[in-house]
């Protein structure tokens, strides 16, 4: 009957019912077998979401990305970009990876950087000269990059699950966030001098506009490093401050959004709050009903009858991950794998926070993987191309993509050298 | 209005039925609308005193070394009626993270027969959870247990849970229902 119910579910998985109702059946199913009532699973539900410290931040930060997504923000960090780092080989190309980049931090990796920034940087990327192909390759995988960089809220919603400091795992993201973008800026100076791509002429005056321009989204980043670094304040302070800022900034000085839009911003940010939050609801119940029934440490002998050095399990784990990244959204990935994950790595004596880069940049790239990552179905519908097309011109970038895990993985130091250099606990 | 069923931009004065999705636009998808016009106004609402109680105590604290007492535990609570009725208004616009794979291949009709299967499943996953929830609240309710913010009963802040579990379950029987139809239909 069990075993009945259990394939059931998993069909469901396959067929597409929301990954929720998947997790909570598994969670009633387990709560039911240790002769726990249901409403048991509710307690453990609003116990989890009512104590924690730093889960309020997620729909207040989502928010502010929201407006910032929303506003012609997305024009005036371009045009900065592009005066600083426009005049490079490759510079438009550096340009969009800044600038998805930075984007992606604020709103989580949902789509929205393709969607509110791929208008802008596509045609540009077309005229510059640079092949279609690219051009498509680029921004679709850069709709996930920046994942890595503090706010985001895969780091979040990692730092929860995984039960980690998150101001550590906010450093940790830093020096490997920069890596991939050199590394990326690297192969688009590559292609842009053989391709002969256009280059920019920047000036002096062109600098100061833009910078001047800029300035009050360019202090966003410093706010944030201030507060969650300098330890004046809490991580959910400095969020309600973030939103502060951006509402100042986006409606009273730069009038991009009026009040009246605030209600269509914030349903539609609170769509991807509520739906990542109903899910970690169900996961965070149903790992309680694993850690009590010892189900990853059952996983962790059979895993270690076959694999016994570090090495083969995080190379094994890397495979896993990226299968499950072009599979599921990052969030369900995260809420489901995590908690399996994490006490089996802490065995092979893998660093938690390391463990969780590792996680965050499979996921980034999982998100371009054929054949049904998200960054594709969206560029898909965002450029009106056939999926196919899309698969050959982000084969390129996902090839350094992961070899930039490869590195990432197998050099601990990259994760871990600021947190021990400056003590960040 | 938006369809309540599919989510799309409709005009309810002219159109009998949606053009996205087929859903009959009678009294009861008016009742519909009205109730996500509730959701968004009281989302909106929880999420801008979540933001604004947080400032109120940093000035509090910052300038007149003082707070509110309770208010860190009133803002996690805003935060279930931000979670639990964004996830309603997930279900009213079908946006809930799932594995889509089979949807995007299947062709319409067994596409059909899919969404009425995981429809039911989601349905019944719900009302358990929503059934879990109300004997959770009637057991809270019972205890008359308050938090420190203004001496709230908690059970009230609680309450959110099941009308989001409810909500959920309410949209995902009314769409496999739709769904039913339609293959009965043969459509």
């Amino acid at each position: 009957m069990v075993t009945a119910l259990i394939i059931c579910f998993i069909i469901m998985t396959f067929l597409g019912a929301p990954m929720f109702a998947v997790l909570a059946s598994f969670g009633l199913l387990g709560f039911h077998l240790s002769g726990n009532q249901s409403a048991a699973l509710i307690v453990d539900i609003y116990g989890r979401f009512s104590e924690n410290p730093v889960l309020y931040t997620i729909p207040i930060f989502t928010f502010a990305g929201f407006i910032l997504a929303e506003s012609k923000a997305s024009v005036r960090i371009v045009n900065f970009s592009q005066a600083i780092l426009g005049w490079l080989p490759g510079g438009l190309a550096i340009v969009s990876l800044a600038a998805c980049a930075f984007f992606t931090t604020f709103t989580g990796a949902s789509g929205v950087t393709i969607i509110a920034l791929g208008g802008l940087l596509y045609p540009a990327l077309m005229k510059g000269k640079y092949s279609d192909n690219f051009s498509l390759g680029l921004l679709t995988t850069s709709g996930s990059l920046g994942l890595l960089f503090f706010p985001s809220l895969p780091i979040i919603i990692y730092g929860v699950v995984a039960g980690t400091s998150i101001t550590q795992l906010f450093a940790a993201g830093i020096i490997p966030g920069i890596f991939l973008l050199i590394i990326l800026s690297l192969y688009s100076i590559f292609i842009a001098v053989r391709s002969r791509t256009e280059k920019h002429r920047t000036s002096l005056k062109e600098i100061i506009v833009t910078t001047v321009v800029a300035k009050w989204e360019l202090f966003i980043p410093i706010i944030l490093m201030v507060g969650i670094f300098g330890g004046y304040v809490t991580l959910g302070e400095i969020a309600s401050i973030m939103v502060a800022y951006v509402i100042i900034v986006e409606v009273l000085i730069h009038k991009d959004i009026r009040i009246n839009q605030f209600p269509a911003i914030i349903r539609e940010s609170m769509v991807l709050v509520g739906a990542i939050f109903i899910i970690l609801g169900s996961a965070l119940a149903l790992t309680t009903y694993l850690v009590d029934a010892e189900i990853p440490m059952k996983i962790l002998e059979v895993i270690q009858a076959h694999i016994t050095s570090k090495l083969a399990f995080l190379i094994a784990l890397n495979v896993f991950l990226l299968i499950t990244g072009s599979l599921m959204e990052i969030y369900g990935a995260l809420v489901v794998v995590v908690p399996l994950v994490v006490p089996i790595a802490k065995e092979y004596g893998i660093n938690p926070v390391h463990l969780g880069i590792i996680f965050l940049t499979n996921l980034e790239i999982g998100y371009s993987m054929p054949p049904v990552g998200l960054n594709l179905i969206i560029s898909c519908i965002r450029f009106e191309k056939p999926v196919t097309k899309l698969y050959r011109s982000c084969l390129p970038f996902i090839i350094i993509m992961i070899i930039a895990l490869l590195v990432i993985t197998y050099f601990p130091w990259m994760s871990l050298a600021l947190i021990e250099h400056f003590g960040i606990r | 209005m938006r369809c309540p069923l599919c989510g799309s931009d409709i005009d309810g004065n002219t159109c009998v039925t949606c053009p996205e999705c087929g859903a009959a636009i009678s009294g009861s998808i008016r009742l519909f609308s009205a109730i996500a016009l509730v959701e968004d106004a009281v989302i909106s609402f929880m999420l801008l005193s979540m933001i604004l109680l947080v400032l109120v105590q940093i000035v509090l604290r910052n300038f007149y070394a003082a707070g509110i007492s309770g208010g860190a535990e009133m803002v996690r609570h805003l935060l279930l009626w931000v979670a639990f009725l964004g996830a309603a208004i997930a279900a009213r616009e079908g946006k809930h993270i799932k594995i889509d794979i089979a949807q995007r291949i299947l062709p319409p009709r067994p596409k059909n027969f899919v969404e009425i299967l995981t429809g039911l499943f989601t349905t019944i996953v719900c009302a358990l959870l929503l059934y879990a929830s109300i004997r959770f609240i009637r057991a809270d309710y019972g205890l008359g247990t308050t938090i420190p913010f203004f001496n709230l009963r908690i059970w009230i802040l609680e309450l959110v849970i099941p009308l989001g579990y409810g909500a959920v379950t309410l949209r995902y029987a009314l769409r496999s229902t739709q769904a039913f139809l339609k293959l009965v239909k043969g459509m």
